[in-house]
């Protein structure tokens, strides 16, 4: 005799919580998903052609800096990774908890909890060892395995636990930053160093072990609905919050005055405190004294990887106006900030006037801060050879003063990078289209840079380019000048500019033309000073009618 | 009485969508002008070209008889204005937007800011993304207010908002009102506070100008007016003065239009007669308008 059971449809399924979970992660994250696995294929690809072992040896300047550079979203793929199986699908959710529409399901906090875990712990361990068999050995930086496979699941363990605890977001931010810094920081240093490993592997082996059933309470916690405030930290986060909002007071004397406060406030600080970004964050990259030949390090000086420098310096100065474009695009992308100024009554050049106010501002404090973290750098204890004392002794030591010229030269180049990457940064906010403005500062340096590779391996038009470098460069910057001679004519049309304005921006750009002109001739030799001038006078000479043409953009974007 | 707006034959279009369709609008001087209409009727577009925030496509637009997009100084020197989303920049602290504001507006009344903020409740430390809603809304209301500006525009201010801030929001239209030869013109969904406070009304719907004109005028033409008919009848026949209808068998009830002649005469052509006919309040005209087929 059979009994016939009642059909089962898909209704009646049992419920699995784990592909839930996976579901949720992979779904919500497929485009950085896809962005890192292509991230990764290009840098593999890369790494065994391109960057193949030159950050053993450092031997050229560009490609290194290149190599860095290309490096430094690895960091940010690592920590993706580790947000990512903490149940978070943005940056801002990491701070939001375990997701409350998640913790009503019907399932166990334990399921809830440790089915991250499951697949996160593998998932770490495997892109360590993949990024760093087919990324970081062939360009040339050798690591261990085991010990940041250990360290970032501690950091992943950890991470998890702190996300999902029942905290406010401002504790839960800075937990989850300490941990990080802590755990992840360690691990990813201890793949480059010879420390003692002993401790690492206790605090990482702990933090596993008491991170899982934390995690668990911590779930647990947090479906009964319970909140956690340190009323101690309130103080100290009050504070911190209180440092990081520190601005200067507003000028209000007038309503120019007090817009370009306004876009200050807004859009200039990002460029200083990316460059202090930089170059904190990238500053232990100078002092790896276990597998580098040193210049000028001994018992008495301070150990600096000499050979770095140069890369390094590319690298921050580089990285900070380009990343301050970015940002400044960004924010730009929001159009409240524009809205609030188109609604004051000022004139759009008023309005413009203001904007390169507060840009000038923030490209003199960009440059006060490289000046601060150079003067830091002089007075570093420094030796060579038999000789001690501070590095900026050391440095005038060898100071010829043929070399004055191209120091200048450099300073010089480098403040009107600054100044254009934040002319590019009003155009982003007042074009709302931060691709746009960020191209057009990117687009040049990677052209630059592919161009530079492509003739290292000798072609035709790397050549022609090479022997013809004086003649393009002058086509080019008569190019730009017509340019400027058509962007005086739609503002004159327009009623934008006047006559005396016109004439302040040329006798600007004259002089500004004849330093520099002055300067190439100073610092290199008579045979490649006319390209030269021309290649220098170019970042003048585009934020000249970039910054010309801001009040007519204002001016469209105000009344649409 | 002059002019404070005066919008002619004004059209915009958003790629294929007409947003604003041959608007004619005048707004006198010392009125408090209500603004009503549907979600997407076209009431933020038209406040935006009051603003110079849009350029006239087709038609005119002057305020205080000026072109706002030709001298933007002379007009937003002149106009408050509060939006329904509240667009005061998030990370300023409350003392900083006041001083931010003042730079501004030369008639800016440091007393008055400070009576308005001790009023509305409003610490002066306190960060703008951190104030409630309902704080946020009237921390603009103060911005707006405080230089006691010639016309004040309200773009569904109340909108979201408890009572409270609603009555905060009202008081400021009356004290607005109370500074003689000040306009308001005051866009909102809630047609209780328009018709408490608005002499005038006008109703855009799809980017059109259904009516406009002095409430009064508009209430002494709308009726709503219940009909017996003969027979019992599926739908009543159509008729010009009829903008909705409701009922079913011989019982029916009209949103009318139109002097009580002309729907008298309309009932007699219909084969019905008049039961009732009572005024209509300004939420029974707007309901009506904005299902009306026409």
């Amino acid at each position: 005799m059979s009994i016939a059971l009642p059909q089962t449809g898909r209704a009646s399924a049992r419920p699995n919580i784990a592909a839930g979970i996976l579901w949720y992660l992979l779904r919500g994250n497929r485009h950085r998903l896809t962005a890192t696995i292509i991230y990764w294929m290009i840098m593999t690809a890369l790494s065994h052609t391109l960057f193949s072992g030159v950050l053993a040896t450092y031997d050229s300047l560009a490609l290194s800096s290149l190599a860095i550079i290309s490096l430094l979203p690895l960091s940010g793929l690592m920590l993706f990774i580790i947000g990512q199986f903490g149940m978070t699908i943005s940056f801002d959710d990491a701070f939001k908890g375990y997701p409350s529409h998640m913790l009503r399901l019907p399932s166990s906090s334990a399921a809830l909890a440790v089915w991250p875990m499951v697949f996160g712990i593998p998932t770490v361990c495997i892109a360590w060892v993949v990024l760093e068999k087919t990324v970081l050995t062939p360009i040339g930086i050798p690591t261990q395995d085991a010990m940041p496979c250990l360290g970032l699941c501690a950091s992943l363990i950890l991470c998890q636990c702190v996300t999902w605890a029942p905290l406010t977001p401002a504790p839960r931010l800075f937990l989850y930053t300490a941990a990080l810094g802590l755990v992840g920081g360690s691990a990813f240093a201890i793949g480059f160093h010879d420390w003692h490993r002993l401790p690492f592997i206790a605090c990482y082996s702990a933090s596993i072990v008491l991170g899982v059933p934390l995690a668990i309470a911590c779930v647990s916690a947090s479906r009964r609905g319970e909140v956690y405030t340190p009323d101690f930290l309130r103080p100290i986060g009050e504070r911190i919050g209180a440092l990081l909002r520190r601005r200067p007071d507003i000028d209000a004397t007038d309503g120019r005055r007090a817009q370009a406060w306004f876009d200050y406030c807004i859009e200039g600080a990002p460029m200083p405190a990316a460059l202090i970004f930089f170059t904190v964050a990238t500053l232990p990259f100078l002092f790896n004294v276990d597998r580098v030949s040193l210049v000028g390090p001994s018992e008495s000086g301070w150990p600096i990887a000499g050979i770095r420098v140069l890369p390094w310096v590319f690298v921050v100065v580089m990285l900070g106006p380009l990343v301050a474009t970015l940002l400044g695009g960004l924010l730009g992308h929001n159009p409240l900030p524009s809205t609030i100024a188109f609604l004051r009554p000022l004139t759009s050049t008023e309005i413009a006037a203001s904007k390169l106010r507060a840009a000038l501002v923030s490209a003199w404090a960009t440059i006060g801060v490289v000046a601060l973290f150079g003067c830091l750098a002089l007075l570093t204890p420094a030796t060579d050879g038999p000789v001690h004392g501070i590095l900026g002794a050391l440095l005038l030591r060898d100071l010829t003063p043929s070399r004055v010229p191209t120091i200048i030269l450099a300073i010089v180049l480098f403040m009107l990078v600054v100044v254009r990457a934040r002319v590019d940064g009003i155009w982003s906010s007042v074009l709302r289209n931060h691709w746009l403005a960020s191209i057009q500062l990117i687009g040049p340096t990677l052209a630059f840079v592919t161009l530079m590779i492509w003739n290292s391996f000798g072609n035709v038009v790397g050549y022609f380019l090479t022997v013809h470098q004086s003649e393009i460069a002058t086509a080019a910057v008569v190019v730009k000048v017509m340019g400027v001679v058509v962007a005086f004519v739609v503002l004159k049309r327009h009623r934008l500019i006047t006559t005396s304005t016109i004439a302040r921006q040329v006798a600007v750009w004259l002089v500004t033309s004849i330093g520099l002109a002055a300067l190439t001739l100073a610092a290199v030799s008579w045979t490649t000073a006319l390209p030269m001038t021309a290649v220098a006078l170019s970042p003048v000479l585009v934020p000249i009618v970039r910054v010309s043409l801001i009040p007519w953009a204002i001016d469209k974007a105000r009344h649409q | 009485m002059q002019n404070v707006v005066e919008i002619s034959g004004l059209t915009r279009r958003f790629r294929d969508q007409v947003a604003l369709d041959n608007v004619k609008l005048t707004v006198p001087a010392g009125s408090v002008f209500g603004l009503v209409g549907e979600n997407g009727a076209g009431k933020t577009t038209l406040i935006k070209h009051i603003l110079g925030s849009l350029k006239a496509q087709q038609g005119s637009v002057r305020v205080f008889g000026i072109d706002p997009v030709a001298d933007p100084v002379n007009v937003l020197g002149r106009i408050g204005y509060v939006s329904e989303e509240s667009d005061l920049p998030a990370w300023m602290t409350v003392d900083e937007l006041m001083k931010y504001m003042r730079a501004f507006y030369k008639s800016w009344d440091e007393s008055y800011a400070e009576s308005l903020r001790r009023d509305f409740d409003i610490d002066r430390k306190a960060i703008v993304k951190n104030l409630s809603k309902g704080q946020r809304a009237r921390a603009g209301l103060l911005t707006a207010l405080a230089y006691r500006p010639e016309l004040l525009l309200l773009d569904e201010p109340s909108a979201g908002l408890d009572p409270v801030v609603r009555r905060d929001i009202l008081a400021a239209v009356i004290r607005t009102i109370a500074d003689e030869g000040r306009t308001v013109i005051f866009s909102s969904h809630l047609l209780t506070e328009v018709e408490r406070v608005a002499d005038y009304v006008t109703m855009i719907k799809r980017g059109r100008i259904v009516f406009s004109g002095p409430l009064d005028d508009i209430k002494a033409t709308h009726r709503k007016v219940s009909f017996r008919f003969d027979a019992a009848v599926d739908t009543p026949p159509a008729s010009p003065v009829v903008l909705h209808w409701e009922g079913s068998g011989k019982e029916w009830t009209a949103f009318c239009t139109g002097s009580l002649a002309e729907v008298d005469a309309a009932a007699k052509s219909m084969g019905a007669v008049i039961v009732t006919a009572a005024s209509a309040s300004l939420d029974d005209i707007f309901v009506a308008q904005a299902t009306s087929r026409r």
